[in-house]
C-alpha cells in the first residue's frame, strides 16, 4: 500500500519536474515565433516619417511604437490579417508595403501582366511584319 | 523621360507623408479612456463634450508644437480644444504651458504613445475637429497655421454650427 503511494508521489514529481524542463522550451519557441512574426509583419508596415523604409528598417520613435503595438497583438494571440487590419484603419492602406488584392488595387497587381503581355504582341507583329517585308 | 517619373513620384510621396487622408475621417472617435493631466480621473471623450471640439497632440520636445500655439490659442476661441500631450513629462508640459500659453480646455495624457496609434497620429502635433455626434470630420498633421484656420477651418467650424 505504501509503495503504491510511494510510486503515485514519483510518478507526480515526474510529471511536474517534465513540466517545469518543457515550459521554457516552449516560451523560448513562443517568443522566437513571436519575433519571426514580428520581424515579417514589421517589413511589410511602411515608416510614414522616414522616406521608403520599412518599420523593421527604422529606428523612428514611430517605427518602435508601431513595433510594440504589433508585439502586443501577437501576444494576445491576434493574426497577422488582424494586425494588417488594425493598422490599415488607422493610417490607411499607404501604411502596408504590399497592397491588398482586391477591386480598387486590381490595377497594380494587373498592370505588369497587361504591359508585359503588350509588349510581346507589338513585337511579335513587328517581327511578322519585317520577316514578311525581308 | 525617367527622371521627371522619378522626380515626380518623389514629390507625390513628399505630399503623402506631410498629409495623408485618414481613414479616420467621418468615423467614430476611438474609445479609449484617456488619463487627464495632474488629475487623477479618467475620461471617454465622448462624455466631456456634446459640442463641436478639437483635439490637438502636443509635446514640450516639438518644436513644430512651439510653433503652432498662436494657432490653437486662436482656434480655442471658436471652440473648446482638448490636448493630449504625448510622450511628455509632467515639468515639462507645465514649462510649455506657462512658456507658449494654455489654449487646452482640457489636458489628456498619452503616456506610452498608444493613444497616438488609436488616433492614427504619426508626426506630432496633430488637430482633429470633432463634431457633435462624435466623429472626426477633419484632421491636420503638422504645425497649424493661421492661414489654415481662415481658409478651412472657421469654415467647416460654421458649416456644423
Amino acid at each position: 500500500m505504501k509503495d503504491k503511494k510511494n510510486f503515485k508521489l514519483l510518478i507526480l514529481f515526474c510529471l511536474i519536474f517534465s513540466i517545469s524542463l518543457t515550459y521554457p522550451k516552449i516560451s523560448k519557441g513562443n517568443e522566437q515565433t513571436t519575433e519571426k512574426r514580428l520581424n515579417e509583419i514589421s517589413n511589410n508596415v511602411r515608416c510614414l516619417v522616414c522616406r521608403n523604409q520599412s518599420i523593421y528598417d527604422s529606428n523612428s520613435d514611430f517605427a518602435n511604437d508601431i513595433k510594440k503595438i504589433i508585439i502586443i497583438h501577437l501576444k494576445d494571440n491576434k493574426s497577422d490579417e488582424f494586425i494588417y487590419k488594425f493598422l490599415k484603419s488607422k493610417y490607411g492602406e499607404y501604411i502596408l508595403f504590399k497592397p491588398p488584392f482586391q477591386i480598387n488595387t486590381l490595377i497594380l497587381w494587373i498592370l505588369p501582366f497587361i504591359l508585359i503581355i503588350s509588349g510581346l504582341i507589338f513585337f511579335t507583329f513587328k517581327f511578322l511584319k519585317f520577316r514578311k517585308n525581308d | 523621360m525617367l527622371i521627371l517619373a522619378i522626380n515626380l513620384n518623389v514629390k507625390k510621396d513628399d505630399k503623402k507623408i506631410d498629409q495623408l487622408k485618414s481613414p479616420l475621417i467621418n468615423q467614430n472617435i476611438p474609445k479609449n479612456p484617456i488619463r487627464l493631466f495632474q488629475k487623477n480621473e479618467i475620461v471617454e471623450l465622448k462624455n466631456v463634450y456634446d459640442e463641436l471640439y478639437a483635439i490637438n497632440f502636443f509635446a514640450s520636445w516639438c518644436l513644430p508644437c512651439k510653433i503652432e500655439a498662436p494657432a490653437i490659442k486662436l482656434l480655442s476661441k471658436k471652440i473648446p480644444v482638448f490636448g493630449i500631450a504625448f510622450k511628455d513629462e509632467e515639468k515639462n508640459i507645465l514649462d510649455f504651458l506657462k512658456t507658449f500659453g494654455n489654449p487646452y480646455d482640457k489636458i489628456g495624457i498619452d503616456k506610452n504613445g498608444f493613444l497616438g496609434i488609436e488616433w492614427g497620429v504619426y508626426g506630432i502635433p496633430e488637430t482633429f475637429i470633432i463634431n457633435k455626434k462624435d466623429q472626426i470630420i477633419y484632421k491636420y498633421t503638422g504645425p497649424l497655421e493661421v492661414d489654415e484656420l481662415e481658409k478651412n477651418i472657421y469654415e467647416l467650424i460654421k458649416n456644423e454650427r
